[in-house]
């Protein structure tokens, strides 16, 4: 069988990993705190690189190499425009920092951000109704909310005369975004075994908190644009190494008259 | 006679390899600091040494690729000549001109392929955060402090670096030299050097050096067919 035949199905099914990566770009384009993802391409080789098995006639074995890998790596260290909202539950991340956010099942979310609510037991949560770590209720008859850029929250209320500190939202720092999988709705799934660090807003390198505004998503059309038609180019490319290995083919297939 | 039936089955299966160097060209068209295979015939001396592994001849066409930026810290590409040094996990050395690493455990900083770029000092780059910044001569910055350097080679003049597909290189035991003013861009990438319209013109043409192999065999199929007859007819 001809390896061209085996190489342009690989690059076909390479381009067609990348068309996936930008139709779902382009579509959450402004879904606010998304992450755009990339896809990279590596050659692929038909054997391990070993430098030390390798001898010097290298024309033995001329092509070693057998098509293209397309891995796709989503961008989370890259900041979206932050867009004030006026909504006091907003909240927005400027730098590379996540919330934690319990799960449904009790397990560790990574959160970057959106619009908060206040549970019936005032407990501070996503809107989607996922409690935050810093597990911090906010009293009944709060009439304001304010989250420092700081991360801490406090409350005012009519009793006091000074609003109240509830609490402090923290934020984790994932610098290999490969142990992160990103779930539903803007959360992030961590990988077993992996430990985060919490760190104060504004320390270590996490950002800041914004209230009152939102994260766009990281997405740019113009971009996205001209990956899609590369792509399509590339594709287009692959599918006629394809017909060449079939036409070939034929040609072997009818030597025997 | 068996020696015109060889020859066409070496040509045939000559243009089936440069096929398959021309899909594999094709297929990293967009894979960042892939460079050009292309494989050359060569004349044969020996007029019976016509086994067709020993008759191509592969280069590398080091042809600087379009640079464009990205937005990934750790997109690394070069201007000009020179190679990041590679360490596989076995203790192996390679040598690539495609540049787009990701930060993995203890901040190594590694290819998709695993390999681990090397410091000038011979060791993995380690670096603490993403916030680094490299310098053109490769030096890495954290904040203001400089924490490693990262080197670019090239092989000494008169040794050629040996390639491993179109993006991985080995390099002969010590004919490697640094380049001495390397021009390292963070935040780039180098596109592949493929030119499309050269691949499908080398498709066109092994397909159809293919087909003059194939006539060929076909003609010397008819001429033993003809032969067998007509000296069939003479003996009776």
């Amino acid at each position: 069988m001809s390896g061209a035949f085996y190489i342009g199905a690989v690059g076909l099914d390479a381009q067609q990993k990348a068309l996936d990566t930008i139709a779902n770009n382009i579509s959450n384009i402004s879904t606010s705190g998304f992450k755009r993802s990339e896809v990279r391409f590596t050659e692929m080789l038909a054997s391990e690189p070993d430098a030390g098995v390798l001898g010097p006639d290298l024309r033995a074995n001329a092509v070693t190499s057998s098509g293209v890998k397309a891995d796709v790596a989503q961008l989370l260290n890259n900041q979206g425009a932050i867009q004030s909202t006026g909504n006091p539950l907003d909240l927005a991340i400027n730098g590379s920092g996540l919330i934690e956010v319990m799960g449904p099942g009790g397990q560790t979310l990574l959160w970057r951000g959106g619009a908060l609510k206040v549970g019936d037991r005032g407990q501070l949560m996503t809107a989607s109704g996922l409690e935050l770590k810093a597990n911090i209720t906010v009293p009944t008859d709060a009439t304001a909310l304010q989250v420092g850029s700081d991360g801490v929250v406090r409350a005012t209320t009519p009793t006091d005369s000074a609003p109240v500190e509830l609490g402090q939202i923290m934020l984790v720092k994932v610098d290999d975004p490969s142990v992160v999988q990103p779930a539903d709705q803007g959360f992030y799934r961590v990988q077993d075994g992996v430990e985060l660090n919490d760190s104060k807003p504004g320390e270590d390198g996490v950002g800041t908190l914004a209230q009152g505004s939102l994260e766009g998503s990281n997405v740019e059309l113009n971009q996205e644009m001209v990956d899609l038609l590369v792509v399509q180019r590339a594709y287009a490319a692959n599918a006629q190494v394809v017909q060449a290995a079939d036409q070939f083919m034929g040609l072997a297939n009818g030597l025997r008259r | 006679m068996a020696d015109f039936i060889e020859s066409a089955r070496a040509i045939l299966s000559q243009s089936e390899r440069r096929m398959e160097a021309t899909a594999n060209n094709v297929a990293n068209i967009t894979t960042p600091g892939f460079k050009n295979q292309r494989l050359y015939s060569e004349m044969s001396v020996e007029a019976d040494a016509l086994a067709p592994e020993t008759l191509l001849e592969q280069t590398v066409d080091f042809t600087q690729g379009q640079l464009s930026k990205t937005s990934n810290p750790l997109d690394l590409a070069i201007a000009g000549p020179g190679m990041f040094r590679l360490g596989g996990a076995d203790g192996s050395t390679l040598y690539t001109r495609s540049g787009q690493f990701k930060v993995a455990d203890g901040g190594r900083v590694v290819n998709a392929q695993g390999l681990a770029l090397q410091s000038a000092d011979g060791t993995d780059l380690i670096v603490p955060n993403l916030n680094i910044q490299i310098l053109t001569d490769g030096t890495v910055l954290d904040g203001d402090r400089p924490i490693a350097k990262v080197d670019v080679y090239q092989a000494t003049a008169g040794t050629q670096m040996q390639p491993l597909g179109g993006s991985l290189f080995s390099a002969p035991e010590g004919a490697v030299e640094e380049v001495a003013q390397p021009s390292v861009r963070q935040g780039m990438l180098e596109a592949s050097n493929v030119t499309l319209a050269n691949e499908m013109v080398n498709m066109m043409d092994a397909l159809r050096q293919a087909e003059g192999a194939a006539k060929l065999v076909q003609t010397y199929d008819d001429l033993m067919g003809k032969a067998v007859s007509t000296f069939g007819q003479g003996t009776r």
